[in-house]
């Protein structure tokens, strides 16, 4: 049994200290992965902190049939799929999220960093999720598909297609 | 145009990979979970309402307006029971046959005036000649 899998069976049984451990190691890739796909600051600290609730309520319901990885960002990616839905059904607040895009960059950002952070919310959800966990926690294409429920061969077209995308985007200005 | 799209990819990576900027969680851990153990316990005392107050609370309703209904049909019934008796009476001593007593509904309901069935007195016949001459049969 991994460090992880006894962290989870530790907060089904109320343990202050797993929490802890699996907040402390888990915040960062989550968070990313929240940022990323929303390209919202403040959205992406809200989601992860209702990610870690999440995975309070739903540690007495896991089985160590997947690693544990899979299991958090199967949580992680439902809740995305919540958020967006949320937004799609508020279209002003993507307006504004995408003013304030431009206002929370810090001065070392690049245009070019904006220019793809704008591309990425454009995005199938399928697509920035495979893409993101291609880049960001370096899966397998066969552990990607075990998470998203689908194939192999799908995911390395989901994968291409956004990679393209945004390398279209960039191309003038590089 | 290999070492291009290189370069796109390798500026992709570090953006999703939040390199460029130091992104960041702020929220302190130990907070975090004092705060989810809190509410935790805080809302524990719903689940036994949820699983066992609100199933309990659908069958009472059910239950009751399984009641409420039958009596509303009971009083149904016997005013349509009561209705049917006292109509009965009007054509039981009569010479009429099933099929005259047809014709003749039909004919009230056609007729443009509306007639007190029940006060005619068709035993006399009288009656009723006159009003088959006077009134144009459907």
């Amino acid at each position: 049994m991994d460090k992880d899998q006894k962290r989870i069976n530790g907060i089904a049984r109320g343990d202050r200290n797993a929490l802890i451990e699996l907040i402390a190691d888990w915040k960062g890739p989550i968070h990313s992965y929240f940022y990323r796909s929303l390209s919202n600051y403040a959205d992406a600290e809200d989601l992860t902190q209702q990610f870690f609730h999440r995975i309070y309520k739903a540690s007495g319901s896991y089985r160590p049939i997947s690693k544990v990885s899979t299991w958090l960002f199967s949580i992680a990616r439902n809740l995305l799929i919540d958020e967006l839905k949320k937004k799609a059904r508020r279209p002003q607040a993507n307006i504004l999220s995408e003013w304030e895009l431009g206002t929370e960059s810090s001065e070392n950002t690049s245009e070019l960093q904006e220019i793809l952070s704008i591309e990425m919310k454009k995005l199938p959800e399928n697509h920035k999720t495979a893409l993101l966990l291609r880049v960001q926690q370096e899966w397998s294409y066969q552990e990607i598909a075990e998470m998203m429920k689908t194939n192999e061969s799908r995911v390395k077209t989901w994968i291409y297609r956004a990679r393209s995308v945004l390398k279209q985007a960039i191309k003038p200005q590089l | 145009m290999k070492k291009v799209d290189m370069d796109y990819d390798h500026e992709i990576d570090r953006f999703l990979k939040c390199e460029n900027n130091s992104v960041s969680c702020q929220f302190d851990e130990s907070k975090l979970a004092s705060e989810i153990l809190t509410n935790s316990k805080t809302k524990t005392p719903s689940f036994p309402f949820i699983y066992f107050g609100l199933p309990l609370a659908a069958c009472l309703v059910v239950f009751f307006g399984l009641i409420i209904q039958r009596n509303e049909l009971d009083v149904n019934l016997s005013t349509e029971s009561e209705f049917v008796q006292s109509s009965a009476p009007s054509f039981a001593g009569s010479d009429l046959l099933p099929s005259e007593i047809e014709i003749l509904d039909e004919w009230l309901l056609a007729s443009p005036e509306s007639i007190d069935f029940f006060s005619v007195d068709f035993d006399s016949s009288y009656e009723l000649l006159v009003s088959l001459e006077t009134i144009p049969l459907p």
